[in-house]
């Protein structure tokens, strides 16, 4: 994987394809890419949950104290959230929307005045609870905001599992394309 | 489908290095279940669609697919 976001002072959105393989990895290098320049990190996720993520990048020597989630699965397929959890906001279900929109946005002001990437994984989980339509209208809703507050976004995917025209929307929604299998070939 | 087999496979590799604890291998196969769940949902629901479309589908076809 040679996607970096060294050296872009520019607040982008990303949209980074990936094979279900290295989505993990890419989710890691890139928090760890984020944290260790001294910016601060939101993960949303629907993919693993915090009692993972947190696990995963403490073990990578991650600052988990630049880090923030919002976690919309571990309440749907756990059913409790860890007693210890810390910089964690939990959505029920990765099918509501409008909690997951309020929290982003709530998580968003708790940070504000930091240099802030927000970290999507990812939108092919999403696409197992939620319609694309759906997806598309929320995404563009994030990222927008994003766009809004000057915030950087980087949204992760398994490009096989879009269907075309979520995929064509997705893409008018960031500034940039990238496909971490190609740019690992290349 | 292919995000959970990764993930699967994951919790494998976690749990043959040691990686992983009890308490992570339970949450992340919970996580598992709940993505294959919805996944089974989201297909009932197309092969309800099918057989409601469809009336040349034999009974016990139909009955197979909705089940």
């Amino acid at each position: 994987m040679t996607f970096s976001l060294h050296g872009t002072d520019e607040k982008k959105l990303y949209l980074l394809l990936s094979s279900a393989q290295t989505m993990k990895q890419a989710n890691l290098s890139i928090v760890r890419e984020i944290t260790a320049s001294g910016n601060a990190a939101i993960v949303i996720t629907t993919n693993q949950p915090y009692l993972i993520l947190r696990k995963l990048y403490a073990r990578e020597g991650i600052d988990l104290s630049k880090v923030h989630f919002v976690d919309a699965i571990t309440r749907y397929a756990i059913g409790k959230v860890p007693d210890d959890a810390a910089n964690a906001l939990f959505v029920n279900s990765p099918e509501n929307l409008t909690d997951m929109g309020i929290a982003i946005t709530q998580t968003l002001k708790e940070m504000e005045g930091q240099n802030i990437f927000v970290v999507f994984d990812s939108v092919s989980t999403m696409l197992i609870y939620l319609s694309s339509v759906n997806i598309s209208k929320f995404i563009h809703f994030v990222s927008s905001r994003l766009k809004i507050l000057d915030v950087s976004g980087i949204f992760l995917a398994v490009e096989k599992g879009l269907d075309p025209l979520l995929l064509t929307q997705l893409t008018t929604f960031v500034d940039q394309v990238v496909d971490l299998d190609e740019s690992a070939e290349g | 489908m292919s995000v959970i087999r990764e993930n699967l496979g994951e919790i494998g590799r976690g749990i043959e290095t040691g990686e992983m604890e009890k308490e992570e291998v339970l949450a992340a196969l919970q996580v598992q279940i709940s993505h294959a769940e919805k996944i089974l949902a989201t297909l009932r629901e197309l092969n309800q669609g099918v057989v409601d479309e469809q009336k040349d589908i034999p009974e016990s076809y139909r009955d197979l697919l909705t089940r």
